[in-house]
């Protein structure tokens, strides 16, 4: 069955929240109903028709075309089937998304992925700052799932992440993986400053030698068991982590830190 | 019914429910890999006195495992689900941790029989310096260790099988006998989810139920023992000199009656001329176990 599709007719004036277009909440819905879908934008709220031309399809598979920087929450929330955005997205792109796959071919701004606790979330250009972040207030940033950003990140990626795993196939901002918690997060290109800041656990893995904070320690150059099954796992989604799968092997230099914290964290410098 | 002169004795083997588990053990070569398993699968040859049986099902090349080295897939039998955790956790945790360069994997998929700890309880190892690593859906302890770090999946499957399959070798003489069953063996060996748990597959010592000395489940099967013949009454015939048994633990019927007819036929390929003189089978007349292996339907 074809896929759900939504073009953009215009771009709208003010920011638009798309958080109630995904697979799980369209699932039974005709297409004259989804054109009938209020959306929150500012004060007021606009139809899903007023915005988009709705091409009648299988809601388990949605694709929005030209999609703009002025559409936030996209996917946000999404449980189940696949999104695939057309163009660029704005803020909180994928946030507290469950399950499901989301592609954006395009870049996105901030706080995509804050509060995912599953599914797999895919930008094919790039992306802001507080990327699977923890929003504020919230305890924890991710919790589950994948991120894959082709491009380049901006500050704070995995701020407080608590499980999953980032891949951030060029440059990362500073603060990478700032106050982690667990989980995963592979630097393809270069990391900024400030890198693990205060992470009480979980993995960096990176490249290249990052310019290390006074609080890493190092504990030398190993043989990793569970490299191999990471990056073959992430090479599924990236083609970066693919290529260094079949070339790092699992060895990697092991610094530990962030040791003004609990200190049970580590940056993998891949060799 | 015979093969290459061989009788084949209109008899069934009689073999009970058990619980198996299937355990990937990985390591930087194949020896390190093989001695990790063969340490992890000593000293399990029954469950009267060994807690479990367990064995080596076949060697894994690096294409074939989790961590891309090579491996080798073990299974282990137990009669109940308490006793599985506690070999697994005891054999693992001494064996296999232990082993240099090992890693340990579930060899079954999460879809099937129920969960059974693997690396859970051997993380406490690393003393809260083990990490865990979620992969796939699967986690994954790290536990560091004086060679590097110990890589072992938190939890495997463990699946209602089968075992106490089997079947007897009767030959002229004991090198005939030994000559049959490690024909058999090799076939048997190419044969998936089985393991052979005696010490090459083969056993000298079939018991039968009870004992004249009250403390003892099971003594030696006398009717069996070709120097009693004049003294017992006797199962053999003049001309059987030496008998073997091979006792099969799978996992399902399929693979076990598998195992049984390539087991015979290559053991009966030595042919009678070469004194291989009956294959029989060892049963309890039907009343120890549900599943019984009629070796005349199996092997037609």
């Amino acid at each position: 069955m074809k896929a759900l599709t939504l073009t953009l007719k215009a771009a709208p004036a003010q920011r638009v929240d798309l958080a109630p277009i995904t697979p799980d909440k369209l699932r039974g819905k005709k297409a004259a109903e989804i054109g009938k879908i209020r959306l929150q934008s500012g004060n007021h709220t606009v139809a899903v028709a007023e915005l988009f031309a709705v091409a009648a399809g299988d809601p388990d598979t949605i694709v929005i075309r030209k999609c703009t920087e002025k559409f936030d929450n996209v996917g946000a929330g999404m449980a189940c089937g696949s999104i695939t955005v057309h163009g660029s997205t704005g803020y909180r792109t994928g946030a507290q998304m469950t399950g499901g796959t989301l592609t954006v071919r395009g870049s996105t701004l901030d706080w995509a992925g804050t509060g995912m606790a599953g599914g797999t979330l895919v930008i094919h250009g790039d992306t802001g700052r507080c990327l699977g972040a923890a929003w504020p207030g919230d305890a924890q940033g991710m919790r589950n799932g994948t991120i894959i950003v082709c491009g380049n990140a901006g500050e704070r990626v995995g701020d407080k992440m608590r499980r999953g795993a980032i891949v951030i196939e060029g440059n990362a901002g500073d603060y990478c993986g700032a106050r982690m918690i667990s989980g995963s997060i592979l630097v393809c290109g270069k990391a900024g400053d400030f890198i693990g800041y205060s992470m009480k656990r979980g993995s960096i893995l990176l490249t290249r030698a990052p310019r290390l904070p006074a609080t890493f320690n190092d504990c030398g150059t190993f043989e990793f068991g569970f490299l191999p099954l990471l990056l073959r796992s992430l090479g599924r989604l990236s083609r970066r982590a693919a290529a260094l799968s079949k070339r790092a092997g699992a060895r990697a230099q092991r610094y530990a830190g962030d040791l003004a914290n609990v200190g049970k964290g580590e940056l993998l410098v891949l060799r | 019914m015979k093969i290459n002169g061989v009788e084949i004795e209109d008899t069934f083997a009689e073999a009970f429910p058990m619980r198996a588990t299937r355990i990937i053990v990985t390591a930087v070569n194949r020896r390190w890999a093989l001695n990790a398993a063969n340490a992890a699968t000593g000293f399990a040859t029954s469950v009267i006195a060994c807690g479990c049986e367990a064995g080596i099902e076949r060697e894994l090349k690096p294409g074939e495992t989790p961590d891309g080295r090579p491996g080798v897939s073990m299974l282990l039998f137990t009669m109940s689900s308490k006793e599985m955790a506690r070999q697994v956790q005891n054999r693992i945790g001494q064996c296999v941790l232990t082993s240099p360069t090992s890693a340990c994997f579930a060899g079954l998929g999460p879809s099937v029989g129920e969960r059974l700890a693997l690396g859970k309880n051997l993380r406490f190892f690393g003393d809260g310096y083990q990490i865990a690593k979620k992969i796939d859906g699967a986690r994954y302890w790290r536990v560091p260790v004086m060679d590097g770090e110990f890589l072992c999946q938190e939890n495997t499957r463990m699946i209602k099988a089968i075992g106490g399959g089997n079947f007897l070798v009767l030959a002229e003489t004991q090198k005939q006998a030994l000559a049959a069953c490690e024909k058999a063996i090799a076939a048997m060996r190419r044969i998936p989810n089985v393991i052979m748990p005696f010490p090459g597959g083969v056993v000298r010592s079939g018991s039968k139920v009870g004992s004249k000395y009250k403390a003892l489940p099971a003594s030696t099967n006398d009717a069996y023992c070709p120097t009693l013949k004049g003294q017992v009454k006797t199962a053999l015939p003049p001309e059987v000199g030496s008998v073997m048994e091979i006792v099969i633990d799978g996992l399902d019927e399929a693979a076990i009656r598998a195992a049984t007819k390539a087991g015979i036929r290559a053991a009966c390929s030595l042919g009678r001329r070469r004194g291989i003189v009956r294959i029989s089978a060892g049963n309890y007349g039907g009343k120890l176990g549900p599943h019984l292996f009629h070796l005349r339907k199996i092997l037609k």
